[in-house]
């Protein structure tokens, strides 16, 4: 029971990790989902033709990570709207992996390979805690970390500090990337398969997860553990009211929302209590 | 500024054809065929004509949606949900209440549609407004958990079971919008979508709430200087932007196709965001922004029909488009030293 929340936490771990840089450097990360496709293919295809999961998640997360970095140097350069390029990439990312899979393989269905299998749940899960432990070290505790956080409050307070802003975000960017090309591997892992549309909305649900986690990263982990107890909760829960698998595919979006709106209102409450205790 | 911003979308349309261009020359054994299937495609038949000039009608209406929402200064990415939801309810309209009048079971459709929609995207915008709930998350959130819940209803309690379909039975003949060009789908949610449009850019030129929702739209902190509250014009902008999509999604199943199928708006939401960004959230521009884009998309259906490509070359364009659309070109990318 627990391991199996865990594991399906782990994805979201890995990719609200990644949405948690760049909110701190300023900027939503809505090319999550993307990313999150684009490495759970690579993982597989990589992991199927070496034979080494391993590689598999490497060569996803860098490959995405340094797309990440050019898109983020892109923005910046051209002065385009982040949200309508990460748009882009999720777009771009569902349209190639769609046509890389019929020229690869022949197919547009599952893709499965016991090679792709992650030697088991544990390697994923593990990676996953560490990558949090790394995330909250860095972000409170190293130069890096504190310039982000300086860029994210203002960019023009930074800029007069002598930091640059842009190689900052283009860091945050590259660094989701590659996470949420983790957290997309990690889905591929789990079953030993790819399957296309298996993201589903995932990378959407990490982004809700870094509010939920309170935009710190032991919160984010814990908030996707959290979420995924109260998903597999209410799976059980429902398996037994007999509510059709269909509508049972939406549920993890549904509890989201409720959670992301639940999150958010409190927030804004706590702010507000602060600012009249002032 | 101007200028630059319709170069801007020029530049990002080229684009868009040339990739699905390429992309049908190089994936079909007879790329000279494809490309003329691409490019010919609305012209080749009064049935594709009026196919043609039907999708920009939609992708009009849906993309004044998305227009109106970015005009107050709000992101409505939950387009594609709450069309399936307008065109789920105005369904259910449409198939009950036998021996209504056709033409009254239309507009109570029409109705339903939009309320349906205007109620998913208001409650984003009421979150947001109250709770300052970032509205680009929940709409999206809301319409992907519902989208399952109207697939489950379309392949269940809804379904026609003597059809092969995931489909709602066909609606009597009274009970769809009228057609303007047989055999074509092209019917009068046509000329009602330009309509709107212009109304539309009348309200938000030519009154003074449009004007203040303009002001507040573009520069909250200059609207708060000039004693305009932004945050008065979210959920009524989010409404109607729902109320369009709702309606969009009305003219589908009751105007273009006569029934209501599993997934019917699938991307159809995406595309409107991508007409509403070509023509610069301007309600005038979206007429021909919609008919544009409604030739790519037709196109690329033609050329990947007449090639036998198993991918869908629309993405990788509108893909393209995105990335393009906003990004000020000329401007920064070839200078030798962008700033970083």
């Amino acid at each position: 029971m627990m391991r199996a929340i865990l594991t399906s936490a782990a994805p979201l771990m890995f990719a609200a990790l990644g949405g948690l840089c760049t909110e701190i450097a300023g900027s939503l990360a809505v090319f999550l989902e993307g990313f999150m496709v684009l490495g759970s293919f690579i993982a597989w295809v990589v992991a199927e033709a070496t034979g080494l999961w391993i590689l598999g998640a490497l060569s996803a997360a860098s490959f995405s990570g340094l797309l990440g970095w050019m898109l983020a140097h892109f923005t910046r350069r051209t002065g385009a709207n982040p949200f309508i390029v990460a748009l882009a990439l999720n777009l771009a990312a569902a349209g190639a992996v769609d046509a890389a899979s019929v020229a690869l393989f022949g197919t547009k269905g599952v893709l499965s390979d016991p090679a792709a299998s992650g030697g088991g749940p544990w390697p994923t899960i593990i990676a996953a805690w560490i990558a949090t432990a790394a995330t909250a070290f860095m972000l409170a505790r190293t130069r890096v970390g504190l310039r982000l956080r300086a860029v994210g409050r203002s960019p023009e307070a930074a800029t007069d500090r002598g930091i640059r802003p842009g190689r900052y975000i283009a860091g945050a960017w590259c660094a989701a990337a590659a996470l949420a090309a983790l957290g997309g591997a990690a889905i591929t892992f789990r079953v030993g398969a790819y399957a296309p549309g298996g993201i589903a909305g995932r990378g959407w649900i990490s982004i809700a997860i870094v509010f939920l986690g309170f935009r710190n990263a032991w919160g984010v982990a814990a908030a996707a553990v959290f979420f995924a107890a109260a998903e597999s909760a209410a799976n059980v829960a429902q398996g037994t009211a007999a509510v059709p698998a269909t509508v049972l595919l939406g549920l993890p979006a549904a509890l989201a929302f409720i959670l992301f709106a639940i999150s958010s209102a409190l927030r804004k409450k706590q702010s507000t209590l602060a600012q009249s205790a002032e | 500024m101007t200028r630059k911003l319709i170069g801007g979308s020029i530049v990002a349309v080229a684009g868009a054809v040339l990739t699905a261009g390429c992309l049908v020359a190089i994936a079909s054994t007879d790329p000279i065929d494809a490309l003329r299937a691409f490019f010919g495609a609305p012209f080749s038949s009064v049935w594709f004509f009026g196919k043609t000039l039907d999708a920009a009608a939609l992708l009009t209406t849906a993309g004044l949606g998305v227009a109106i929402a970015f005009q107050a200064g709000t992101f409505n990415l939950g387009g594609e949900g709450q069309l399936y939801a307008g065109g789920l309810a105005a369904s259910v309209m449409l198939l009950g209440f036998e021996g209504a009048d056709g033409s009254l079971m239309l507009a109570a459709a029409a109705l339903t549609g939009s309320l349906v929609g205007a109620s998913m995207a208001g409650l984003c915008g009421e979150l947001k407004s109250r709770f300052g709930i970032n509205e680009l998350i929940t709409t999206f959130l809301l319409s992907a958990a519902f989208t399952p819940v109207a697939d489950f209803l379309l392949s269940g309690p809804l379904r026609d079971e003597t059809n092969n379909l995931l489909a709602t039975p066909r609606f009597s003949a009274d009970r769809m919008i009228p057609r303007l060009l047989e055999p074509s789908a092209l019917n009068w949610s046509a000329p009602l979508s330009i309509g709107l449009a212009l109304l539309t850019a009348l309200l938000l030129e030519k009154t003074a709430t449009g004007f203040r929702v303009r002001v507040a739209g573009s520069n909250p902190r200059f609207s708060a200087y000039a004693g305009i509250e932004s945050r008065r014009y979210w959920a009524p902008a989010l409404a109607i932007s729902g109320a369009l999509h709702g309606l969009a999604g009305f003219f589908a199943v009751a105007g273009t196709y006569g029934l209501c199928h599993r997934g019917f708006s699938g991307g159809l939401g995406w595309s409107a965001l991508a007409v509403a960004l070509i023509a610069r959230n301007n309600p005038t521009a979206l007429i021909p922004a919609a008919i544009i884009f409604a030739w790519l998309q037709i196109g690329a259906e033609a050329a990947e029909l007449r090639s036998g490509l198993s991918f869908e070359t629309a993405a990788f364009a509108q893909a393209v488009l995105f990335l393009l659309v906003t990004a000020k070109v000329g401007l920064r990318l070839f200078s030798r030293r962008g700033r970083v």
